[in-house]
């Protein structure tokens, strides 16, 4: 379910903090689900638990998992809690990065709004319309 | 220690089969041995046992030595151990420890059918092989660390170890020239597998796994730096053990007559003078005695070899004395029998004695010793004779002949250059004197066709015997004593008799068991009978008597001032142990002295009386061994000496 | 842990066979619960250090020090705290995997015996069969659960995936995951299979020439070795200001490793050559491998 390559110049840590984002965005992760534990995890992908460690750590920090002592980790119940700021800037950020990529293909900006609401319906039809 | 036991184990488990096979053929060989009945199945089985107890320990101890480290540290496998929280000493202790229980396992088990058959094995060649075999393993494991390590050092390990066996060789030929070649196989009194062959397997077994030790700390799981550090280790060893066997050699042969304490043997001295030739009683270094020759008065000495010297003929002057060298053979020279020093009664290796008078045996050499000036000179020559020469037995006044004899022969032989002059077959020649006119006087103890006691001059010149007397006798006759024209002969059991070979005449006693007899300077004879010391006239007539209780025994007579006898007493207990002086003419005790015995000849009687007063006419011994010159004043002095 | 001194540290290291330097003055540290990943060309001295490590040989000059210790001086004290998996297995073939740790168990201080017979039977290894006798996998298995066993603070794995099959080498970094999830191992692992060792690695070193020319965390090393396609441009042409491992010209333009690659440098490059179509692509670490043995008078 999660993927990572070692190739992407994305950093482990990172690929697997966007791949748990993916899942739980899409509805593959409901809410105070647990997560794979940190050894299987590392093990799955066959990488190093403290990359996984890390990721999970910022995810925690990110209010989008609940690392509960003893028990594990969990996709936290409520929508993660962002400031305006914070969550200003990270979606700003993915966006540049998908535009870089869309102007690259040399799409219009049309076209690219176009994909964006197309996946959010397809996100929010998989997740069972819950937002 | 658990890690050293485990590595141990591991050891036997890895070759139990070796420890199969040889309960096995074990077993095979007693039941051959014990249970089949026709014969040459038993012999079969002895033979069997024989081997299993020579060569299979033998190989086992070899393949496991070579084996132990060798394999794994060519395999790359030691690194495995070195991985783990296991000391190099641990390692070390666990792999010997283990080949030495499979080496002494086998062992234990092809000795039993070896004990089964002949009855048993001494402990201490038990011990030895033991050692010979933890010894062999050892040596297998460095010359295969050696070999296989692929290293340029191997090279030079042969050549050091081809220099060492030529120095070490050496060096025990050394001691075997000098004639302490019985110190190879012992020292002192202890039994086979102590001496210096002993000792250097004891020591070369304990050097070479120390150098194991050695490779494994220093080179842990690299070859090559294991062999230095092997190399470095054995040879540093091989040049401390050589020299601490070179020191103990020199320190050994050193040995002085002080050393050794007191004479083991009846001295042999000359009738006039001051030389005389001794033999310690073996306390000395490591139970090493060389021959003494040695100037009674000064002290000074010479040592010879003791299996070079055989009785030495004196000329009547005193003044040289002559003995047949014979050359000191490898195996006569330390042990008749060696293979019996190996705990096997097996006559493989002995030389018989038949070998001995072999004339195809090695060369003779005649020592001539001259003794009137300072110190000894000894010279030496080569006889060429067609016999195997025994002994040399007369030489002229001048010294410029000797006469040797042979087992069926007597040779008249030149002493300067060793030449033969003449020869005579003549067998059984006891003793022999050389006459004014130069003739030679021989006394022959014959056999056959009966024991007779014959004495006849025989001329070189123009070959010429002439018998001066023929005395029949029975069984075993023994010349005791002679001077001049006079001789004293057992003629059997209880009969002496005085044969004048002026006359001819022949005065027979019976005279008892003791075989002491002296012929004096004044032409009586002191012989003992029964109960008494009688000293006889030329005519048979008794001139003088000394009663000897029953229960004392008479040792040795002696003259030790013209026309004093001195007779030494023993009895039972040993605290009996006198001489009395008496006067022979008279038959008075003039005095006794406790505690001495007269040294005696070791030329018994075939050797000439000494001149009465001579240092060879005062010599006694003491209960401690000590050799004792009475001087004329009466004083007591000891000869042995260590003046150099 | 044992002390405050860093688990492993390699200082001024120097081996030489014969006239032949393998190892020049090498010095660095491998923090504690860190996976250190060694790598070199065949012949670069990795096996050489690794012995120096394991108190196996005396280097001609420096030493390895383990928890502060001298590697060849207290090497039988270290071992009882380091775990190693050798490139060629050396167990004694006659002795069964069962044998093996009953012989090894009494050697340690700690020695965990369920969870090394449950990683044999994970990996299909019989206990009863000699080890002589197993496949390479299994022996590997051995070897590794024979290191894990005592639970030690440092491991050290030789080459530990030469030879193995596909399913092998995933069960061996299966059980070494494992074990660095568990107990935050330290461990330095020496090996060719890149592409495996890199997700797992955090701090890298390569050996070349005898001296180390790298020694860096793995994030950082792929943050700033690129591999950077431009397009031919007229008029003079050089890399700056990027550092250049390797750079060929193709038909279609230019390519080049380059080593330190920023943001701002990026930006610096576009506006000097003006070239408006210059890609830039993310190397994988054996690609940065290559880089940096191919480069001329290699990097540092």
């Amino acid at each position: 379910m999660i993927r990572i390559d070692p190739r992407d110049a994305l950093p482990i840590w990172a690929q697997i903090e966007e791949g748990v984002r993916r899942l739980v965005g899409a509805g593959g992760l409901r809410p105070g689900r647990p997560l794979p534990s940190v050894r299987d995890l590392a093990r799955e992908l066959r990488v190093n638990p403290m990359t996984v460690s890390k990721a999970y750590q910022r995810l925690a920090d990110a209010g989008v998992v609940v690392v509960r002592r003893g028990e594990g980790t969990f996709v936290a119940d409520g929508p993660p809690q962002w400031s305006r700021a914070e969550k200003a800037r990270t979606l700003r950020e993915a966006a540049s990065r998908y535009v870089a990529l869309a102007v690259t293909m040399g799409a219009s900006k049309d076209e690219a709004a176009r994909e964006v609401a197309g996946a959010w319906d397809g996100a929010m039809r998989s997740r069972g319309g819950e937002r | 220690m658990s890690a050293v036991l485990a590595i141990a184990r591991r050891e036997v488990r890895e070759r139990r089969f070796l420890l199969a096979a040889a309960a096995t053929l074990s077993l095979l060989a007693w039941i051959l041995q014990g249970f089949v009945t026709p014969a040459w199945t038993r012999g079969l089985g002895e033979s069997l046992a024989l081997v299993l107890f020579m060569a299979f320990p033998t190989a086992v101890a070899l393949a496991v030595g070579s084996s132990l480290i060798g394999r794994d540290l060519a395999l790359g496998r030691l690194s495995f151990y070195f991985s783990r929280p296991l000391s190099s000493a641990a390692l070390w202790a666990g792999k010997f420890l283990g080949g030495a229980a499979l080496v002494l396992g086998t062992f234990f088990c092809c000795v039993i059918p070896f004990v089964l058959s002949t009855g048993g094995i001494a402990r201490e060649a038990a011990a030895g092989w033991s050692v010979l075999l933890l010894g062999l393993m050892a040596f297998a494991h460095v010359t295969t660390a050696m070999y296989r390590s692929g290293s340029w050092l191997f090279a030079l390990d042969l050549g050091l170890g081809a220099l060492f066996v030529t120095v070490f060789g050496a060096q025990l030929r050394h001691l075997v020239s000098a004639g302490a070649g019985r110190l190879l196989f012992e020292f002192g009194q202890f039994q086979p597998f102590g001496g210096v062959l002993g000792a250097a397997a004891i020591l070369a077994t304990a050097g070479m796994l120390a150098a194991a030790a050695a490779q494994l700390a220093h080179g842990r799981a690299d070859a090559h730096r294991g062999h230095v550090a092997l190399s470095t280790v054995v040879w540093t060893l091989a040049l401390a053990g050589f020299g601490g066997l070179a020191l103990w050699s020199t320190w050994v042969l050193r040995v002085t007559p002080a050393d050794v304490g007191g004479v083991g043997h009846p001295p042999f001295a000359a009738p006039r003078g001051r030389a005389l030739f001794f033999k310690g009683s073996g306390r000395g270094r490591a139970g090493f005695s060389p021959i003494f020759l040695m100037n009674g008065q000064s002290g000074s000495y010479v040592r010879l070899p003791p299996e070079r010297v055989t009785p030495p003929a004196f000329a009547v002057d005193g003044s040289m004395a002559v003995w047949v060298a014979p050359a000191a053979t490898w195996w006569e020279a330390f042990n008749p029998n060696p293979v019996a020093a190996f705990g096997i009664g097996v006559e493989l290796l002995a030389v018989p004695d038949s070998a001995r008078a072999d004339p195809w045996y090695p060369e003779l050499t005649l020592m001539v010793a001259r003794l009137d000036r300072g110190g000894p000179v000894i010279e030496e020559r080569p006889i060429e004779l067609l016999d195997a020469v025994s002994i040399a037995l007369a030489v002229d006044a001048h010294g410029e002949q000797a006469l040797l004899s042979g087992r069926s022969s007597v040779f008249l032989v030149d002493a300067a250059s060793g030449k033969l002059l003449a020869g005579l077959a003549l067998s059984d020649v006891a003793a022999a004197d050389f006459l004014a006119d130069g003739s030679v006087r021989l006394y022959r103890l014959e056999t056959r066709p009966r024991a007779t006691f014959v004495v006849l001059d025989w001329n070189a010149k123009d070959g010429s015997q002439i018998e001066r007397a023929r005395v029949p006798g029975e069984g075993r006759m023994m010349l005791l004593a002679r001077r001049g024209d006079l001789a004293v002969v057992s003629t059997g059991v209880r009969e002496k008799a005085i044969v004048d070979a002026a006359s001819g005449a022949v005065r027979s006693f019976d005279s008892g068991f003791s075989g002491a007899a002296l012929v004096l300077s004044t032409g009586q004879v002191a012989l003992s009978l029964d109960d008494e010391v009688r000293v006889v006239a030329r005519g048979g007539e008794t001139v003088a008597s000394l009663p000897v209780g029953s229960g004392t025994r008479v040792y040795a007579l002696c003259e030790p001032a013209p026309g004093e006898l001195a007779v030494g007493l023993w009895t039972r207990s040993l605290a009996g142990r006198r001489t009395i002086f008496l006067d022979a003419t008279t038959g008075v005790v003039r005095r006794e002295e406790e505690d001495l015995l007269p040294a005696g000849s070791g030329h018994a009687g075939t050797g000439p009386s000494p001149e009465a007063g001579s240092l060879a006419s005062r010599l006694f011994t003491d209960s401690d061994g000590r050799l004792i010159a009475l001087e004329p004043d009466g004083r007591r002095r000891e000869i042995v000496t260590s003046a150099e | 842990m044992t002390g405050e001194a860093a688990a492993f540290s390699v200082e001024g290291l120097t081996v030489r066979y014969g006239v032949r330097t393998v190892l020049d003055g090498i010095s660095f540290e491998v923090p504690r619960g860190s996976v250190f990943a060694l790598l070199g060309r065949n012949g670069a001295g990795k096996s050489s250090l690794v012995r120096c490590a394991l108190g196996l040989q005396k280097p001609a000059h420096g030493a390895v020090r383990l928890f502060g210790e001298n590697a060849w001086v207290s090497r039988c004290w270290a071992m009882a705290r380091v775990g190693v998996v050798p490139e060629e297995p050396d167990a004694p073939s006659d002795m069964t995997a069962g044998e093996l740790l009953a012989f090894c168990a009494p050697l340690y201080a700690k020695w965990d015996d369920a969870a090394a017979r449950a990683r044999l039977e994970r990996s299909d290894v019989p206990l009863r069969t000699p080890f002589g006798r197993l496949s390479k996998g299994q022996k590997g298995a051995v070897m590794l659960a024979l290191a894990l066993a005592p639970a030690p603070e440092i491991l050290v794995l030789d080459d530990p995936t030469l030879g193995l099959d596909i399913v092998a080498r995933r069960a061996l970094y299966d059980e070494l995951i494992g074990d660095l999830a568990d107990r935050g191992t330290t461990a330095l692992v020496t090996t060719h299979d890149l592409d495996g060792i890199e997700p797992i690695a955090d701090r890298v070193a390569i050996l070349n020439g005898a001296r180390l020319v790298v020694n860096a965390q793995l994030d950082e090393l792929k943050g700033r070795f690129r591999r950077i396609r431009c397009g031919k441009a007229p008029g003079p042409f050089s890399w700056e200001p990027f550092d250049v491992a390797t750079a060929v010209e193709k038909d279609w333009g230019r390519e080049a490793i380059v080593t330190n690659f920023t943001d701002a440098r990026l930006d610096a490059f576009v506006a000097r050559t003006g070239s408006s179509d210059v890609e830039v692509g993310a190397l994988s670490l054996e690609e940065i491998f290559l880089g940096v043995v191919n480069a001329p008078g290699g990097q540092s």
